[in-house]
């Protein structure tokens, strides 16, 4: 838990000062592009952190490639002990 | 944009490196379970399958060989279209990031530091990768270099050292249940590690010397799947096909085998080195594959002010992809091949066909040289 805490504000510590940077110089592109991904990470973080009810990327890939993978699974199953 | 350059003979180093990466830690083990005894013959066939790869990578880069698969993509199917598939390449790169990541914290974790928590496990392997990708290609390139002969003396130092725990017996008999077992485990191989050579499309535009890179990717190519072929000869021959089957990273514990007497034995560690270094250089060219598709896709003024956003991405992302080591060998035997079959293999192949459907068009149509690759050289490269 705690060493979760340290990489957030680690992120955020990292981001303000990037986002200094960039601002000083003008590059806003970047300032915006930047800023969304590491505001992404840090929700993700926090999501992960309180154990919000969010599925593995895992299982969402399963499931929008089940129709596809499944029999491909099947076949190579069949034969073995897990088949 | 990274202004480095790298050599031919860097980039087959790299490439090399890249193909053993983590698959040498978890495809013995996944293949044993489909393929048993005769996973050496699987992995014989995938060096034909990554020799196709390779040819299908090498054909369209060398077709725009100043361009990377974002920027052509964009110049193939138009701007919007060509945006959304480059958008696709730098989720796939987030997730293989991700991915490794993940199996190698996971490995890391449970055999050689169980008490440290995964995430400060990968961050702490992250942090060289950060600096390598910062530092640019041409430092990852003569990194991998030094990084090499280390991992191939101690490669060969182990290999010898297990001679004498050999055991014929347990590669008999071969083909039990016929040949088919062995061309089902390909599945899971052309999944993993074979179609993830796709960063080749990120990578052909930064070479310097581009006549020889045909010839050295070739050889990279076979010579990577032949060190599994040598790498499942010892599983099988040493552990036997149970313990390839029950142990999760099976090169861990090959190593594990080598004793000489009292004196000389827990070298494992040591052998470790071999698959941290492989698995370093390929979460860091697939890092520095998502840094570059963000600059070309999102116009940064440089790709080194998405490095540390995107490590802070990546880090969350290896603990949310899977909840377990079952879920993430399930994904990576049946579920990864299917995922990563379009942007390794159909996008790449749409965008070679639709490409030669326009040069041809408008050759016919009299126009001619517009249809070709331009030769100047795109405004990203240097």
């Amino acid at each position: 838990m705690s060493s979760w805490i340290g990489i957030v504000i680690s992120a955020l510590l990292t981001g303000i000062i990037q986002g200094n940077f960039l601002r000083r110089n003008g590059k806003s592109q970047d300032f915006i592009v930047a800023t969304l991904i590491l505001a992404a990470g840090v929700v993700l973080y926090l999501l992960l952190l309180f154990d919000a009810p969010i599925p593995t990327l895992t299982h969402v890939i399963d499931w929008m490639l089940e129709p596809l993978y499944k029999p491909v699974a099947k076949w190579l199953m069949e034969g073995t002990e897990n088949g | 944009m990274d202004k480095a350059k790298i050599t031919s003979a860097q980039f087959a180093i790299l490439m090399y490196m890249y193909i053993l990466g983590e698959a040498a830690i978890v495809q013995p083990h996944t293949i044993a379970n489909i393929a048993g005894s005769d996973e050496w013959f699987t992995m014989i066939l995938s060096i034909f399958v990554q020799l196709g790869f390779g040819w299908l990578y090498m054909k369209l880069s060398f077709k725009y060989p100043d361009e990377t698969i974002i920027e052509y993509s964009q110049r193939i199917l138009g701007k919007g279209a060509g945006w959304v598939l480059g958008f696709i390449y730098l989720l796939f790169f987030i997730i293989l990031v991700a991915y490794i990541l993940r199996v190698i914290s996971g490995f890391l974790g449970s055999v050689i530091l169980p008490r440290s928590p995964l995430d400060i496990i990968g961050l702490v392997f992250m942090i060289p990768v950060v600096y390598g990708v910062f530092l640019g290609l041409g430092v990852i390139g003569r990194a991998t270099e030094i990084l090499l002969p280390i991992a191939v003396f101690v490669f060969i130092v182990s290999s010898i050292m297990l001679v004498p725990k050999i055991d014929v017996d347990n590669l008999l008999p071969v083909f039990p249940d016929g040949i088919m077992p062995s061309i089902k485990g390909l599945y899971s191989i052309i999944g993993f590690p074979t179609m993830d050579v796709v960063v080749v499309l990120m990578l052909v535009r930064f070479i310097v010397d581009k006549k020889k890179t045909r010839k050295y990717f070739y050889i990279t190519s076979a010579a990577a799947p032949f060190t599994l072929v040598i790498i499942a000869l010892y599983t099988i021959s040493v552990l036997g096909i149970e313990e390839t089957i029950r142990a999760p990273y099976v090169v861990y514990d090959l190593a594990k085998e080598i004793r000489i007497e009292r004196i000389f034995e827990r070298v494992e560690a040591l052998v470790g080195i071999i698959w941290i270094s492989t698995t370093f250089v390929k979460i860091t060219l697939s890092f520095y594959a998502v840094t570059i598709a963000a600059v070309q896709l999102f116009k940064l003024t440089s790709y080194k002010y998405a490095i540390i956003p995107f490590l802070f991405l990546t880090l969350p992302m290896s603990k949310w992809i899977v909840n377990n080591p079952a879920e993430l060998e399930y994904y990576l035997g049946y579920v990864y091949p299917i995922f990563a079959f379009f942007p390794s293999f159909l996008f790449p192949v749409l965008l070679l066909v639709i490409g030669a459907l326009k040069n041809k068009k408008q050759k016919s149509s009299g126009e001619e040289g517009r249809g070709q690759p331009e030769k100047t050289k795109s405004p990203s490269a240097e």
